[in-house]
Protein backbone atom coordinates (compact mmCIF):
# COMPACT_ATOMS: atom_id res chain seq x y z
CA UNK A 1 0.00 0.00 0.00
CA UNK A 2 2.76 2.36 0.75
CA UNK A 3 3.91 2.60 -2.57
CA UNK A 4 4.78 6.95 -2.65
CA UNK A 5 8.27 7.23 -3.81
CA UNK A 6 10.64 9.13 -1.23
CA UNK A 7 12.12 12.50 -3.13
CA UNK A 8 15.48 11.51 -4.46
CA UNK A 9 18.26 13.05 -2.17
CA UNK A 10 19.57 16.46 -2.84
CA UNK A 11 16.62 17.06 -3.90
CA UNK A 12 14.42 17.46 -1.29
CA UNK A 13 15.33 21.70 -0.34
CA UNK A 14 13.99 22.53 -4.25
CA UNK A 15 10.34 20.89 -3.03
CA UNK A 16 7.94 22.60 -1.69
CA UNK A 17 6.22 21.26 1.32
CA UNK A 18 3.73 17.91 1.26
CA UNK A 19 1.70 18.87 -1.89
CA UNK A 20 4.21 18.22 -4.75
CA UNK A 21 5.06 14.71 -3.44
CA UNK A 22 1.33 14.07 -2.45
CA UNK A 23 -0.32 11.26 -4.77
CA UNK A 24 -3.88 12.45 -6.08
CA UNK A 25 -5.13 9.96 -3.64
CA UNK A 26 -3.50 11.89 -0.39
CA UNK A 27 -4.28 15.40 -2.28
CA UNK A 28 -8.18 14.18 -2.77
CA UNK A 29 -8.05 13.45 1.38
CA UNK A 30 -6.09 16.66 2.29
CA UNK A 31 -8.51 18.89 0.10
CA UNK A 32 -11.85 17.20 1.60
CA UNK A 33 -10.55 17.34 4.79
CA UNK A 34 -10.16 21.55 4.87
CA UNK A 35 -13.22 21.69 2.78
CA UNK A 36 -15.29 19.66 5.34
CA UNK A 37 -13.35 22.10 8.79
CA UNK A 38 -14.57 24.99 6.63
CA UNK A 39 -18.04 23.57 6.09
CA UNK A 40 -18.46 22.80 9.36
CA UNK A 41 -17.48 26.47 10.45
CA UNK A 42 -20.64 27.49 8.36
CA UNK A 43 -18.46 28.23 4.83
CA UNK A 44 -21.44 27.98 2.43
CA UNK A 45 -18.60 28.12 -0.24
CA UNK A 46 -16.73 24.80 0.93
CA UNK A 47 -20.30 23.04 1.70
CA UNK A 48 -20.86 23.95 -1.75
CA UNK A 49 -17.72 22.33 -3.28
CA UNK A 50 -18.39 19.06 -1.01
CA UNK A 51 -21.71 18.93 -2.77
CA UNK A 52 -19.76 19.94 -6.23
CA UNK A 53 -17.27 17.25 -5.64
CA UNK A 54 -19.66 14.31 -4.10
CA UNK A 55 -23.09 15.16 -6.42
CA UNK A 56 -21.57 12.29 -8.98
CA UNK A 57 -21.46 9.90 -6.50
CA UNK A 58 -24.73 10.49 -4.46
CA UNK A 59 -26.55 10.71 -8.03
CA UNK A 60 -24.89 7.57 -8.93
CA UNK A 61 -25.61 5.34 -6.17
CA UNK A 62 -29.30 6.61 -6.04
CA UNK A 63 -29.29 5.75 -9.77
CA UNK A 64 -28.14 2.07 -8.91
CA UNK A 65 -31.03 1.76 -6.58
CA UNK A 66 -32.83 1.36 -9.21
CA UNK A 67 -35.00 4.76 -9.24
CA UNK A 68 -36.15 6.84 -12.05
CA UNK A 69 -34.38 10.75 -12.59
CA UNK A 70 -37.55 12.48 -10.72
CA UNK A 71 -37.27 9.91 -8.00
CA UNK A 72 -33.68 9.84 -7.41
CA UNK A 73 -33.05 13.84 -7.78
CA UNK A 74 -35.66 13.94 -4.73
CA UNK A 75 -33.21 11.23 -2.77
CA UNK A 76 -30.11 13.27 -3.81
CA UNK A 77 -32.10 16.81 -2.08
CA UNK A 78 -32.96 14.99 1.31
CA UNK A 79 -29.58 12.86 1.60
CA UNK A 80 -27.80 16.18 1.67
CA UNK A 81 -30.17 17.72 3.52
CA UNK A 82 -29.75 14.78 6.20
CA UNK A 83 -26.07 15.19 6.00
CA UNK A 84 -26.38 18.72 6.75
CA UNK A 85 -28.11 18.19 9.79
CA UNK A 86 -25.44 15.88 11.20
CA UNK A 87 -22.56 17.59 9.44
CA UNK A 88 -20.96 18.72 13.12
CA UNK A 89 -20.57 14.38 13.28
CA UNK A 90 -18.30 14.31 10.93
CA UNK A 91 -15.09 13.80 11.75
CA UNK A 92 -12.77 12.62 8.46
CA UNK A 93 -13.15 12.87 4.88
CA UNK A 94 -13.90 8.96 4.38
CA UNK A 95 -16.89 9.25 7.27
CA UNK A 96 -17.86 12.33 5.30
CA UNK A 97 -18.23 9.49 2.54
CA UNK A 98 -19.69 6.65 4.41
CA UNK A 99 -21.81 9.28 5.99
CA UNK A 100 -23.35 10.07 2.35
CA UNK A 101 -23.65 6.54 1.30
CA UNK A 102 -25.63 5.81 4.51
CA UNK A 103 -27.88 8.78 4.16
CA UNK A 104 -28.40 8.12 0.42
CA UNK A 105 -29.67 4.18 0.44
CA UNK A 106 -31.45 5.36 2.81
CA UNK A 107 -33.38 8.16 1.25
CA UNK A 108 -33.47 5.88 -1.56
CA UNK A 109 -35.03 2.99 0.08
CA UNK A 110 -37.90 5.30 1.96
CA UNK A 111 -38.56 7.00 -1.57
CA UNK A 112 -39.05 3.00 -3.09
CA UNK A 113 -40.85 1.87 -0.49
CA UNK A 114 -42.55 -1.66 -1.92
CA UNK A 115 -41.59 -0.64 -5.47
CA UNK A 116 -39.57 -3.09 -7.06
CA UNK A 117 -36.50 -1.52 -9.15
CA UNK A 118 -37.34 0.12 -12.82
CA UNK A 119 -36.30 -2.35 -15.24
CA UNK A 120 -32.54 -1.82 -17.09
CA UNK A 121 -32.01 0.78 -19.77
CA UNK A 122 -32.36 1.03 -23.47
CA UNK A 123 -29.91 -2.35 -24.35
CA UNK A 124 -27.65 0.45 -26.30
CA UNK A 125 -28.06 3.58 -24.44
CA UNK A 126 -23.94 4.83 -25.92
CA UNK A 127 -26.27 5.10 -29.57
CA UNK A 128 -27.45 8.31 -28.09
CA UNK A 129 -24.62 9.49 -27.05
CA UNK A 130 -23.33 13.04 -29.08
CA UNK A 131 -19.90 12.19 -27.59
CA UNK A 132 -17.44 11.84 -30.66
CA UNK A 133 -16.58 8.79 -32.90
CA UNK A 134 -13.61 7.28 -30.87
CA UNK A 135 -15.26 8.00 -27.63
CA UNK A 136 -18.35 6.70 -28.75
CA UNK A 137 -16.74 3.28 -29.93
CA UNK A 138 -14.30 3.39 -26.54
CA UNK A 139 -18.03 3.87 -24.50
CA UNK A 140 -19.65 1.10 -26.90
CA UNK A 141 -16.80 -1.22 -26.31
CA UNK A 142 -16.81 -0.61 -22.67
CA UNK A 143 -20.53 -1.20 -22.57
CA UNK A 144 -20.83 -4.09 -24.10
CA UNK A 145 -18.78 -6.04 -21.69
CA UNK A 146 -19.59 -4.26 -18.97
CA UNK A 147 -23.57 -5.57 -19.17
CA UNK A 148 -22.15 -9.30 -19.48
CA UNK A 149 -21.06 -9.06 -15.75
CA UNK A 150 -23.93 -9.85 -12.94
CA UNK A 151 -26.44 -6.91 -11.85
CA UNK A 152 -24.49 -7.32 -8.64
CA UNK A 153 -21.22 -6.46 -10.40
CA UNK A 154 -22.55 -3.62 -12.54
CA UNK A 155 -23.78 -2.03 -9.26
CA UNK A 156 -20.35 -2.30 -7.13
CA UNK A 157 -18.42 -1.51 -10.20
CA UNK A 158 -20.46 1.78 -11.03
CA UNK A 159 -20.68 2.93 -7.56
CA UNK A 160 -16.77 3.01 -6.96
CA UNK A 161 -16.31 4.14 -10.02
CA UNK A 162 -17.63 6.95 -8.61
CA UNK A 163 -15.34 7.02 -5.02
CA UNK A 164 -11.73 8.52 -5.39
CA UNK A 165 -9.46 5.58 -4.69
CA UNK A 166 -8.31 6.24 -0.66
CA UNK A 167 -12.11 5.33 0.05
CA UNK A 168 -12.61 2.90 -2.55
CA UNK A 169 -11.94 0.07 -0.25
CA UNK A 170 -14.35 1.44 2.05
CA UNK A 171 -17.04 2.00 -0.33
CA UNK A 172 -16.33 -1.60 -2.06
CA UNK A 173 -16.50 -2.86 1.37
CA UNK A 174 -20.39 -1.16 2.51
CA UNK A 175 -22.22 -2.32 -1.06
CA UNK A 176 -20.38 -5.68 -1.40
CA UNK A 177 -21.31 -8.67 0.45
CA UNK A 178 -20.11 -11.61 1.76
CA UNK A 179 -21.25 -14.22 -0.40
CA UNK A 180 -21.38 -12.48 -3.75
CA UNK A 181 -18.24 -11.24 -5.89
CA UNK A 182 -16.17 -8.31 -4.21
CA UNK A 183 -14.98 -5.32 -6.33
CA UNK A 184 -11.71 -7.14 -7.28
CA UNK A 185 -12.98 -10.08 -8.88
CA UNK A 186 -15.59 -8.05 -10.33
CA UNK A 187 -13.34 -5.76 -11.91
CA UNK A 188 -11.03 -8.77 -13.13
CA UNK A 189 -14.09 -10.06 -14.28
CA UNK A 190 -14.32 -7.03 -16.81
CA UNK A 191 -10.73 -6.69 -17.51
CA UNK A 192 -10.67 -9.99 -18.83
CA UNK A 193 -13.66 -9.80 -20.80
CA UNK A 194 -12.24 -6.44 -22.19
CA UNK A 195 -8.95 -8.13 -22.93
CA UNK A 196 -10.83 -10.65 -25.20
CA UNK A 197 -12.26 -7.88 -27.23
CA UNK A 198 -10.31 -6.69 -30.22
CA UNK A 199 -11.83 -3.43 -30.34
CA UNK A 200 -10.65 -2.66 -27.11
CA UNK A 201 -7.97 -0.34 -27.31
CA UNK A 202 -8.12 1.90 -24.38
CA UNK A 203 -4.73 0.35 -22.40
CA UNK B 1 -6.64 -1.62 -2.90
CA UNK B 2 -3.72 -1.58 -5.48
CA UNK B 3 -6.71 -3.70 -7.97
CA UNK B 4 -8.36 -0.16 -7.97
CA UNK B 5 -5.63 2.24 -8.07
CA UNK B 6 -3.05 2.49 -11.24
CA UNK B 7 -0.22 1.80 -9.97
CA UNK B 8 2.04 4.66 -12.21
CA UNK B 9 -0.20 7.53 -10.71
CA UNK B 10 -1.91 6.66 -7.29
CA UNK B 11 -5.06 7.41 -9.88
CA UNK B 12 -8.02 5.53 -10.26
CA UNK B 13 -7.98 2.56 -12.33
CA UNK B 14 -8.27 3.27 -16.25
CA UNK B 15 -10.98 1.00 -16.13
CA UNK B 16 -12.80 1.94 -13.11
CA UNK B 17 -12.22 5.50 -14.93
CA UNK B 18 -14.04 4.39 -18.19
CA UNK B 19 -16.66 3.38 -16.24
CA UNK B 20 -17.37 6.47 -14.77
CA UNK B 21 -16.84 8.96 -18.26
CA UNK B 22 -19.46 6.37 -19.49
CA UNK B 23 -22.38 6.71 -16.95
CA UNK B 24 -21.84 10.52 -17.23
CA UNK B 25 -22.55 10.14 -20.51
CA UNK B 26 -25.64 8.08 -19.93
CA UNK B 27 -26.41 9.40 -17.37
CA UNK B 28 -25.56 12.65 -16.20
CA UNK B 29 -26.64 13.98 -12.65
CA UNK B 30 -29.50 16.46 -13.94
CA UNK B 31 -27.93 20.51 -14.82
CA UNK B 32 -30.41 21.61 -12.33
CA UNK B 33 -29.80 19.27 -9.46
CA UNK B 34 -26.68 21.03 -7.89
CA UNK B 35 -28.80 24.40 -8.14
CA UNK B 36 -31.89 22.90 -6.38
CA UNK B 37 -29.71 21.15 -3.62
CA UNK B 38 -27.47 23.91 -2.93
CA UNK B 39 -31.05 25.95 -2.79
CA UNK B 40 -32.28 23.44 -0.38
CA UNK B 41 -29.07 23.75 2.09
CA UNK B 42 -29.47 27.36 1.75
CA UNK B 43 -32.87 27.79 2.39
CA UNK B 44 -32.18 28.55 6.47
CA UNK B 45 -30.30 31.17 5.59
CA UNK B 46 -30.34 35.15 4.64
CA UNK B 47 -27.82 34.38 1.80
CA UNK B 48 -29.94 33.71 -1.36
CA UNK B 49 -28.01 35.28 -3.92
CA UNK B 50 -29.24 32.20 -6.65
CA UNK B 51 -32.69 33.19 -6.21
CA UNK B 52 -34.67 36.12 -8.02
CA UNK B 53 -37.21 37.14 -5.43
CA UNK B 54 -40.40 38.28 -7.02
CA UNK B 55 -42.60 40.73 -5.66
CA UNK B 56 -46.27 40.64 -4.08
CA UNK B 57 -48.31 42.60 -6.43
CA UNK B 58 -50.70 43.10 -3.67
CA UNK B 59 -54.25 42.04 -3.33
CA UNK B 60 -54.75 40.79 -7.09
CA UNK B 61 -58.52 39.86 -6.12
CA UNK B 62 -60.36 39.55 -3.78
CA UNK B 63 -62.95 37.18 -2.68
CA UNK B 64 -66.45 38.00 -1.69
CA UNK B 65 -65.14 36.43 1.52
CA UNK B 66 -63.18 38.00 4.79
CA UNK B 67 -61.46 34.11 4.00
CA UNK B 68 -59.99 33.90 1.28
CA UNK B 69 -57.33 36.40 -0.57
CA UNK B 70 -55.35 35.82 -3.91
CA UNK B 71 -51.72 37.35 -3.98
CA UNK B 72 -49.89 37.20 -7.26
CA UNK B 73 -46.00 37.32 -7.64
CA UNK B 74 -44.69 38.51 -10.49
CA UNK B 75 -41.17 36.99 -11.55
CA UNK B 76 -39.07 37.19 -14.47
CA UNK B 77 -39.51 33.53 -15.62
CA UNK B 78 -42.62 33.44 -14.32
CA UNK B 79 -45.94 34.34 -12.37
CA UNK B 80 -46.99 32.50 -9.43
CA UNK B 81 -50.60 33.10 -8.04
CA UNK B 82 -52.01 31.66 -4.83
CA UNK B 83 -55.43 32.06 -2.94
CA UNK B 84 -54.93 31.45 0.12
CA UNK B 85 -58.31 30.38 2.37
CA UNK B 86 -58.88 30.58 5.89
CA UNK B 87 -59.63 26.71 7.49
CA UNK B 88 -59.43 27.05 10.82
CA UNK B 89 -58.12 28.75 13.91
CA UNK B 90 -54.81 29.80 12.27
CA UNK B 91 -54.78 27.39 9.72
CA UNK B 92 -54.69 27.88 5.75
CA UNK B 93 -55.08 26.10 2.54
CA UNK B 94 -53.20 27.59 -0.15
CA UNK B 95 -54.21 26.86 -3.47
CA UNK B 96 -51.39 28.35 -5.98
CA UNK B 97 -50.72 27.88 -9.76
CA UNK B 98 -47.89 28.35 -11.31
CA UNK B 99 -47.73 30.09 -14.92
CA UNK B 100 -46.87 29.09 -17.61
CA UNK B 101 -48.38 26.27 -16.64
CA UNK B 102 -45.19 23.80 -15.78
CA UNK B 103 -44.93 20.63 -12.99
CA UNK B 104 -42.56 22.03 -10.76
CA UNK B 105 -41.10 21.50 -7.31
CA UNK B 106 -42.65 24.26 -5.20
CA UNK B 107 -41.72 25.06 -1.62
CA UNK B 108 -43.29 26.60 1.70
CA UNK B 109 -41.49 27.68 4.66
CA UNK B 110 -43.41 28.63 7.73
CA UNK B 111 -43.28 28.48 11.52
CA UNK B 112 -39.46 27.65 10.65
CA UNK B 113 -40.21 24.19 8.56
CA UNK B 114 -40.28 23.62 5.01
CA UNK B 115 -42.68 21.21 2.88
CA UNK B 116 -42.67 20.64 -0.61
CA UNK B 117 -44.88 19.18 -3.62
CA UNK B 118 -45.47 19.47 -6.92
CA UNK B 119 -47.31 21.81 -9.43
CA UNK B 120 -49.31 19.57 -11.64
CA UNK B 121 -48.73 19.88 -15.87
CA UNK B 122 -51.38 22.67 -15.28
CA UNK B 123 -49.54 24.28 -12.81
CA UNK B 124 -51.84 24.19 -9.84
CA UNK B 125 -50.51 23.14 -6.59
CA UNK B 126 -51.88 22.62 -3.00
CA UNK B 127 -50.32 23.54 0.30
CA UNK B 128 -53.07 22.45 3.55
CA UNK B 129 -53.12 23.33 6.86
CA UNK B 130 -50.51 26.36 7.00
CA UNK B 131 -50.00 27.73 9.75
CA UNK B 132 -50.79 31.75 10.68
CA UNK B 133 -47.55 33.57 10.58
CA UNK B 134 -44.85 34.98 8.00
CA UNK B 135 -44.39 32.20 4.83
CA UNK B 136 -42.29 32.08 1.64
CA UNK B 137 -42.82 29.90 -1.09
CA UNK B 138 -40.16 28.89 -3.44
CA UNK B 139 -40.20 27.13 -7.17
CA UNK B 140 -36.94 25.32 -7.70
CA UNK B 141 -35.66 24.39 -11.22
CA UNK B 142 -36.49 20.74 -12.50
CA UNK B 143 -35.26 19.19 -16.08
CA UNK B 144 -36.97 18.80 -18.81
CA UNK B 145 -39.99 20.67 -18.35
CA UNK B 146 -41.59 23.28 -20.79
CA UNK B 147 -40.13 25.66 -17.80
CA UNK B 148 -36.35 25.75 -17.78
CA UNK B 149 -35.71 27.86 -14.79
CA UNK B 150 -32.13 28.35 -13.67
CA UNK B 151 -32.03 29.24 -10.55
CA UNK B 152 -34.87 28.82 -7.70
CA UNK B 153 -37.51 31.60 -7.75
CA UNK B 154 -38.61 32.59 -4.31
CA UNK B 155 -41.60 35.20 -3.43
CA UNK B 156 -40.98 37.99 -0.92
CA UNK B 157 -42.64 36.83 2.67
CA UNK B 158 -46.19 37.29 3.08
CA UNK B 159 -47.68 37.35 6.61
CA UNK B 160 -50.88 34.92 6.33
Amino acid sequence: MERRSLPVAGSRERLEPAQLQERPDEAHHREVGQLLARAKTGDRRSLDAIVGRFMPLVWNIARAEGLDTEAASDVVQAAWVALLERLHDIHSPQALVSRLITVTCGEARRQRGDRRAVPAGPPDPVADLSADLADRERFRCLWRNFIRLSPRCQELLRIVAFVDPPDSQMVAERFGSSTGPNRGQCLAQLKALLAADPSWSMR
Amino acid sequence: MSDLTDDVTGGPDPVLRGIRDLYEAIDPVPSSLHTRVRFALDLDNVERELASVCADMGLAAVRGTDYARTITFECETLTIAITITATGADRHRLDGWVAPPASLPVEISSAGSRRQTSSDGGGRFVFEDVPAGEMQLAVLPASGGPVELVNPVVTQPIVL
